[in-house]
């Protein structure tokens, strides 16, 4: 391969994000020391930067924001100690994202799927401990409500435990059933969770099956086999509906 | 994160499932924050790197589907420093005794460098001009009907596909993302080949 090539496969790839730690110590060496080479990739930058500038991907801009909100969560107050130049063109930046966005809501709002799913848990549909059947706190309530204060504490392991000793008898056996179910979900066991909101939804009295299909759907939607949750709910095409259980 | 489970976020993605692939994000930058941070010393600095990283790897791994990396995490720490070293470019601190440089040390007078500055900018906004013209001519009709689907937002890809015959919307997205790199290294061979014959290049 001549020499040319090799210097293109090798930028291209740098701006592909593709190379490895030695290739890039390379890499810095020779845009110090050759200046051939430095030309090219500048030249490669300036193609580059013409072509994102030219024909702007409106969805990689909406995908942009969206990214920039879910890592927002996760870093500290901005620093405080900031070069006004990186103000400016934050500034500048940010007109231009809102013009795009601007532009794209003119022409498709698709649903945010992942705004829709969260809401969707949010309902907390099925987990209203409090008002089921008896107003008299004997034990095994008790028990329920505690299981569910450490599902709502993120203790899942601990919920799982407390609802083990539930007998299929005894009176909040659907309940303890569904919390179970869904305290495997948080904790990562995906088909345990499904299997648990199956037995569920299969009970004989059938009190819970509408809200063991709920969580199904949501749960098959939220793991991306939204071909298998649409058996169950019907999900919107945009963003002015809610996710419903499919009647 | 193996790369099965990742074979199936990105899976979901191609589909139009992007929660799954959210999540994997918002996993990966809860992971990377801190030794980001470390190369960066900032957090703002780390979250634009992976912001950067992380829309490459969209596009290398959703739309254009190669083959995913064993290491996942590992591998977008790594393009996170390809992204950095893009960001940083320390060899800009270092001097090499360039023809350009040297052109403008030649002269002392300040009015003839502003003209001099002047004209090398408009010559070079001419030459990428020049350039793309020449590389959308080269392209296949199909390729410059893609790309230019981008400017017209009454045209939606969904009603190209059928147009120009893919057999699905996701072979119609890895096509246009590949016509864009082609047309990218196109006009990176035609600036290198036009900046030979710029007499101020010389």
């Amino acid at each position: 391969m001549k020499t040319q090539e090799k210097d293109t496969i090798f930028i291209t790839r740098f701006f592909d994000l593709d190379l490895s730690d030695s290739e890039l110590a390379t890499f810095e060496k020779r845009m110090s020391k050759d200046i051939a080479f430095r030309q090219k990739v500048n030249a490669y930058e300036e193609a580059s930067t013409l072509i994102y500038t030219k024909y702007p991907n409106k969805k990689k801009l909406a995908r942009s924001d969206h990214w920039k909100k879910l890592s927002n969560k996760h870093i500290g107050p901005r620093d405080s100690k900031k070069n006004p130049w990186r103000w400016i063109g934050g500034i500048a930046a940010g007109l231009v994202l809102l013009f795009s966005i601007w532009q794209l809501n003119t022409i498709v709002q698709p649903p945010d799927m992942d705004q829709l799913i969260a809401d969707s848990w949010n309902k907390k549909v099925g987990l209203d401990f409090n008002t089921i059947r008896s107003t008299t706190k004997d034990s095994l309530k008790k028990e329920l409500l505690s299981a569910l204060t450490a599902y709502e504490n993120k203790n899942y392991n601990t919920a799982i435990n407390m609802l083990q000793g539930f007998d299929k008898k005894t009176l909040y056996y659907e309940d303890a059933l569904l919390l179970k179910g869904l305290s495997y979900y948080k904790n990562g066991d995906t088909k345990i969770a499904l299997q648990t909101l199956d037995t569920l939804s299969q009970h004989s009295t059938g009190k819970k099956t509408k809200v063991a299909l709920w969580y199904k759907g949501l749960i098959n939607l939220e793991e991306g086999n939204t071909e298998v949750a649409k058996q169950f709910l019907d999900i919107p095409d945009d963003n002015s509906q809610k996710i419903k259980l499919k009647e | 994160m193996s790369k099965n489970n990742l074979k199936e976020i990105i899976e979901s993605a191609i589909i139009g499932n992007e929660f799954p692939f959210n999540r994997f994000f918002e996993e990966t930058f809860k992971k990377l924050l801190p030794k980001l941070t470390f190369l960066t010393k900032s957090e703002d600095d780390a979250q634009d790197l992976f912001l950067i990283s992380m829309h490459k790897f969209w596009d290398r791994f959703v739309i254009n589907q190669e083959e995913l990396p064993h290491n996942s995490t590992g591998y977008i720490y790594i393009m996170c420093r390809n992204a950095w070293l893009r960001q940083k470019k320390p060899w800009n601190t270092v001097n090499i005794d360039d023809n350009a440089s040297q052109k403008y040390a030649a002269s002392n007078e300040k009015e003839y460098n502003i003209n001099i500055e002047l004209k090398i900018h408009l010559d070079d906004d001419l030459l990428k001009h020049k350039a793309l013209s020449i590389a959308l001519e080269q392209l296949p009709e199909k390729c410059k009907r893609l790309i230019e689907s981008e400017l017209n937002p009454e045209i939606r890809l969904k009603d190209l596909q059928e147009d120009l015959g893919y057999t699905n919307y996701q072979a119609l997205v890895q096509a246009k993302y590949n016509c864009k790199k082609k047309l990218i290294k196109k006009i990176f061979e035609i600036i290198i080949d036009l900046k030979k014959n710029d007499p101020l290049d010389k």
